[in-house]
């Protein structure tokens, strides 16, 4: 008796779903991820009349069909046909019910206890939509609740609603002739009718349920349908639910002429031919300047005072109980610095967040999208994977985070390889000491080739990706444009409280122990500790793109800069401490230069990897790091052994050579692993069916 | 004719969907782009491609290449 009763909220994007789901829970949610996939599975509960209902916000979808859809899609749809939910609450948006009962006719027809609930009832309103609900209840045969979700209108009467668990009262929808017949011929081999209708649709649900004896039927079934009457089985069926929708809204549903709408009024002047596309670069800009000035200076607030009691702090109370220095170095060195770099991306994540939230609530992001997915392409990417690219030059953190926003996965991973070449603030900040010390006069032209070549970089892996392991199209744009809304604070707030905190969580996860190796390696950061040591060892390796063995310092600094790319310099600066700067210690302007493209290309700092974790597979994490360091060492190598050709002609020319074979051998590698076509065992198991 | 020909502003009627992509295809069927059906083009992207269409009350945005799979006539 006291057994939880499961709600799906089901509803198409952008009918107020998620405003929906805070208004019935409330404080009472769970964020998490859906098992062996990276979606978003929001959860929360709620009490009625001492039953625990506990309600599943499921991603927004058009149609219950299962093809081979973007993955969140699939998720909603395999929860709905698996019926896991005892009552599924179907949105929609008042204003635009012909659309959305689209949805609403085939939960109807899967026979699930459903209740519909019409949202945005005060936008109707205003747009001279006056709705029978009773009539319209009895014409769908579900309960109908009027809500204003937004404003709390109508959520009580709904939760009362659902405690009187709504019957199923299915009415059967007219169809054609011919496909009547074959649902009857199919029925009995399918099990049920639904199943037969579901089969001529071409559902891969259904199909799955079947025999390929029933399917061959099927395939018999549909042939003959388009023989009698011209069109394919999946047609005439939407055809009838759109009859019907059209049928059931004339009867229940009265609306007046409207005027010009706002959104079509602001339409014409934000995707205007001429100023489309500076105000997309206009907006791009105010994101940047959001989220890296105004939440860079947070972050500089953020940074002195969580250094003072993470690091300085734990130092000194450790220092005072005699703690010895490994201790010291493991707790304040490793750990506190390691709670100090994730807190400190806080205010520039928060500020990002924030700022996309409002651009996707508001309705401008599938907008931006629209003007600027025509350059996109050119790059094998949808319009939305701008966002991440832009965001990359502050910080590749949130850029690879920004990539949430693609529906497909394939776009996601894409976009997510390309973003750490994006060179990030961190990285300005050493370029522009390198440059102070070995380009006094020309220092700018060097930062900006530097960020050219960083782009070029990022061109290239994208190329080479989508014509080996991620071959195919950019996932084809059926892309609606919501009308504009004014987004509630509430809402934006708790999107960006909500993905802050999975950033805390997942990523604080592996900065915090990476830092504590490095602090433990790093012991009190002199010449005598343990990295010092490991960095003497390596520094032959980086002999060819002019680091001599007695500047080990810089491969130090190499090794420190994966934490954060801004720890170079301080690392230097620690271990140069005797010497006279930088310019003593490098091959000259051409040195400099070769260890700038190196600190460019190389490893995307932890707190990128720990994103890319969180965002994709190990697989493709470990992939950039591997790739991005190779490319590195490569391009500074290239350009080292071509600029000091005249001294040593003979070993520049074969190091050269080696590396240029080497590169074009892992192209060819990357290219026979595609055409084996193991994509599988890079997607991870559950993500790849 | 196909969905490219159009001009902003125009009027067309959906006479058949190709097979193509079949998710793609679901997908506008699922949105109501099924033969019979009337829509207006808004607007152009500002490069030339995708398109903006109206239909049944919704703004929809498309591209011209991946669009061809809708046969269509127009009215105006």
């Amino acid at each position: 008796m006291n057994k939880n009763v499961m709600l799906a909220l089901v509803g198409n994007p952008n009918c107020g779903k998620s405003t929906l789901f805070n208004a019935l829970t409330g404080a009472r949610q769970r964020m998490g991820n859906w098992p062996g996939v990276t979606v978003e599975r929001k959860s929360g509960c709620f009490t009625q009349a001492g039953k625990v209902m506990e309600v599943v916000d499921l991603p927004g979808i058009y149609s219950n069909l299962l093809t081979e859809a973007a993955l969140d899609e699939r998720i909603a749809v395999d929860f709905i046909l698996a019926r896991e939910a005892n009552i599924i609450v179907n949105i929609v948006d008042a204003s635009q019910l012909e659309r959305h009962l689209y949805l609403t006719t085939q939960l109807l027809e899967m026979g699930v206890p459903l209740v519909l609930a019409l949202n945005m009832m005060d936008v109707a309103a205003k747009k001279n939509i006056q709705i029978d609900i009773k009539k319209l209840s009895d014409a769908l045969g579900c309960p109908v609740a009027a809500l204003t979700a937004s404003k709390g209108g109508g959520v009580s009467e709904l939760k009362q609603m659902l405690i009187t668990q709504p019957v199923v009262a299915r009415k059967p929808m007219p169809q054609h002739a011919a496909l009547q017949q074959a649902v009857q011929a199919l029925a009995q081999h399918a099990g049920s009718e639904w199943l037969a209708m579901r089969l001529l649709e071409g559902d891969a649900y259904a199909e799955r349920q079947v025999s390929s004896d029933v399917l061959m039927q099927v395939r018999e079934q549909q042939a003959l349908i388009e023989q009698t009457t011209g069109e394919e089985a999946d047609i005439l069926l939407a055809d009838a639910r759109y009859r019907f929708i059209q049928a059931t809204l004339a009867a229940c549903v009265t609306r007046k002429a409207e005027a010009a709408t706002l959104t079509s009024r602001l339409d014409n002047i934000v995707l205007n031919r001429i100023l489309g596309i500076p105000i997309f670069f206009f907006t791009m800009y105010l994101l940047f300047v959001f989220a890296i000035n105004i939440g860079g200076r947070l972050q500089d607030v953020f940074d002195i005072g969580s250094q003072m009691i993470f690091v300085e702090g734990f130092a000194r109370v450790l220092s005072q109980a005699d703690a010895p220095l490994w201790l010291s170095s493991l707790l304040a060195n490793g750990m506190g610095r390691g709670i100090s770099t994730t807190l400190t991306f806080i205010p520039v994540l928060g500020c990002l967040f924030l700022f996309l939230s409002l651009l996707e609530e508001s309705g401008y992001m599938a907008r931006a999208a629209f003007v600027i997915d025509r350059i996109m392409r050119v790059l094998g990417l949808p319009g939305k994977a701008f966002v991440p690219m832009i965001v990359g030059f502050g910080c590749n953190v949130p850029a690879v985070m920004s990539a949430r926003t693609l529906e497909s996965k394939r776009d996601r991973i894409l976009t997510i390889m390309m973003t750490p070449f994006m060179s990030c603030g961190a990285r300005l900040a050493i370029f522009a000491v390198f440059t102070a010390a070995f380009f006094p006069r020309h220092g700018q032209n060097i930062v900006f080739t530097l960020y050219l070549i960083g782009i070029l970089m990022a061109i290239l892996t994208g190329f080479l990706l989508r014509t080996s392991i991620l071959k195919g199209e950019p996932s084809p744009l059926v892309m609606e444009l919501p009308p504009y809304r004014l987004p509630s604070v509430a809402v934006l707030l708790q999107h960006t409280f909500q993905r802050l905190k999975g950033f805390v969580y997942r990523a604080g996860g592996l900065i915090i122990p990476i830092s504590m190796l490095m602090g433990l390696l790093n012991g009190a950061g002199d010449t005598q500790s343990l990295l010092a040591m490991l960095g003497q060892k390596l520094t032959p390796i980086f002999a060819p793109m002019g680091i001599q063995t007695d500047n080990w310092p810089a491969t130090v600094g190499l090794m420190t800069g994966v934490l954060a790319k801004e720890v170079v310099i301080g690392t230097l600066n620690t271990l140069y401490s005797q010497a006279a700067g930088l310019s003593q210690h490098f091959d000259g302007q051409i040195g400099a230069f070769s260890y700038l493209l190196f600190v460019l290309l190389y490893f995307p700092c932890v707190s990128t990897m720990a994103v890319m974790m969180r965002e994709l597979h190990r697989g493709w994490t470990i992939f950039s790091a591997l790739w991005m360091t190779g490319v590195a060492y490569g391009t500074a190598v290239v350009f080292y052994q071509a600029a000091t050709f005249m001294r040593h002609p003979v070993s520049s020319a074969g190091w050269i050579l080696s590396v240029t074979l080497l590169f074009f051998a892992v192209i060819a590698f990357g290219r026979w692993y595609a055409r084996e076509d193991k994509l599988v065992s890079i997607t991870p198991a559950g993500e790849s069916a | 004719m196909q969905v490219s020909e159009l001009k902003s502003g125009q009027k067309a009627r959906v006479i058949s969907l190709k097979s193509g992509d079949k998710s793609y295809r679901e997908r506008l069927i699922a949105l109501g782009l099924i033969p019979g059906t009337l829509f207006t083009v808004s607007r152009v992207a500002p490069l030339g491609d995708p398109i903006q269409i109206l239909v049944r009350g919704i703004a929809l945005s498309l591209r011209k290449a991946e669009a061809s799979i809708l046969q269509i006539e127009c009215l105006t």
